[in-house]
């Protein structure tokens, strides 16, 4: 619960204030902040990972955000830093994840080829019904990026499938444009390799 | 060969709409508590705890400076003058301690 003092005015304090408070070991305050910007982490982690793995990642970010907030600049944005931090907490996890996640293209299902042939023979994208088909969209996309280093897939993700710039891209992961730009040409390739594999396995 | 790329890339566009469409995850009602259950169970955030090492590092780096500064003017002078005179007045005191000779010297 949020206490009531906070509750009542949680909406005209600035971030900046919060953490002046949290920090003076008002540590109940920390939950303004999470209820601030849960939804702005669980969309960003969302993107970058599993759905299963959503919930406990998003709070051990929170947990690292707590434990960080002296070292916290107040001149840069919070909700920036908090992206981060978030990022990096995600690409942490495919680095672990990495060789677990490996998907033989041989254990496509009957629905997932089925969705293979309803995108190959659509006159166009949105040609299709999508909502029904989400789990095997999902499924197959994993499929795609599974060979993929945790740089590879960062990049691809952010970049290719979240739509930042590689300016962007490169600003949040700390990398310089040039190496964002390489790992994206090299990743997608792979990309696409994988997933002529899976159409000919399909057709 | 172009028809084979054709498909890879409507497979790409199809598989980009999928991730962007994908349904929202939302926490549920128990999050926020675990959340800050493990806050509280870290404890208060003390300011002697986190920022004095920072600040001690920022004095120590900043100490080292004024230091190697120090000690290349005093190099650079030694060079050009010369160290025989302060080197003997280092010996004589070092020699002499408690300046015992310098007490009976200094009548002199």
């Amino acid at each position: 619960m949020i206490p009531s003092h906070v509750a009542d005015r949680s909406d005209k304090i600035t971030d900046g204030e919060i953490i002046g408070r949290i920090l003076s070991g008002r540590i109940n305050d920390f939950e303004v902040l999470l209820n601030r910007y849960r939804g702005y982490v669980f969309k960003i982690v969302s993107g970058l990972l599993p759905p299963d793995a959503v919930p406990d990642l998003s709070q051990e970010i929170f947990l690292a955000v707590y434990k960080s907030l002296p070292q916290y600049d107040e001149r840069k944005m919070f909700k920036k830093w908090l992206a981060c931090i978030a990022i990096h907490r995600c690409y942490d996890y495919w680095r672990l994840h990495y060789r677990n996640t490996e998907i033989p293209i041989s254990a496509l299902t009957e629905d997932h080829q089925r969705w293979l042939d309803e995108v190959v023979s659509a006159p166009s994208r949105d040609a299709f019904d999508h909502t029904e088909t989400q789990k095997e969209m999902q499924e197959i996309l994993q499929r795609a990026l599974a060979d993929l280093s945790a740089e590879d897939r960062m990049v691809i993700t952010l970049v290719h499938l979240e739509g930042l710039s590689i300016k962007e891209a490169a600003e949040v992961l700390g990398w310089s444009s040039i190496n964002v730009k390489v790992r994206i040409h090299r990743s997608r390739k792979k990309m696409r390799k994988r997933i002529e594999t899976m159409l000919a396995g399909g057709a | 060969m172009i028809k084979n790329n054709d498909r890879v890339i409507k497979m790409e566009n199809a598989l980009i709409t999928a991730h962007r469409s994908r349904p929202e995850i939302e926490p549920d009602a128990e999050w926020n508590t675990r959340v800050m259950a493990q806050v509280r169970e870290e404890g208060p955030l003390g300011l002697t705890n986190n920022r004095y090492p920072a600040l001690a590092q920022i004095f120590v780096w900043r100490f080292a400076a004024v230091v190697c500064s120090l000690a290349l003017v005093i190099s650079f002078y030694a060079f050009k003058t010369g160290i025989g005179t302060e080197q003997f007045m280092l010996e004589f005191f070092s020699d002499d301690p408690l300046a015992t000779l310098t007490m009976i010297l200094l009548p002199l």
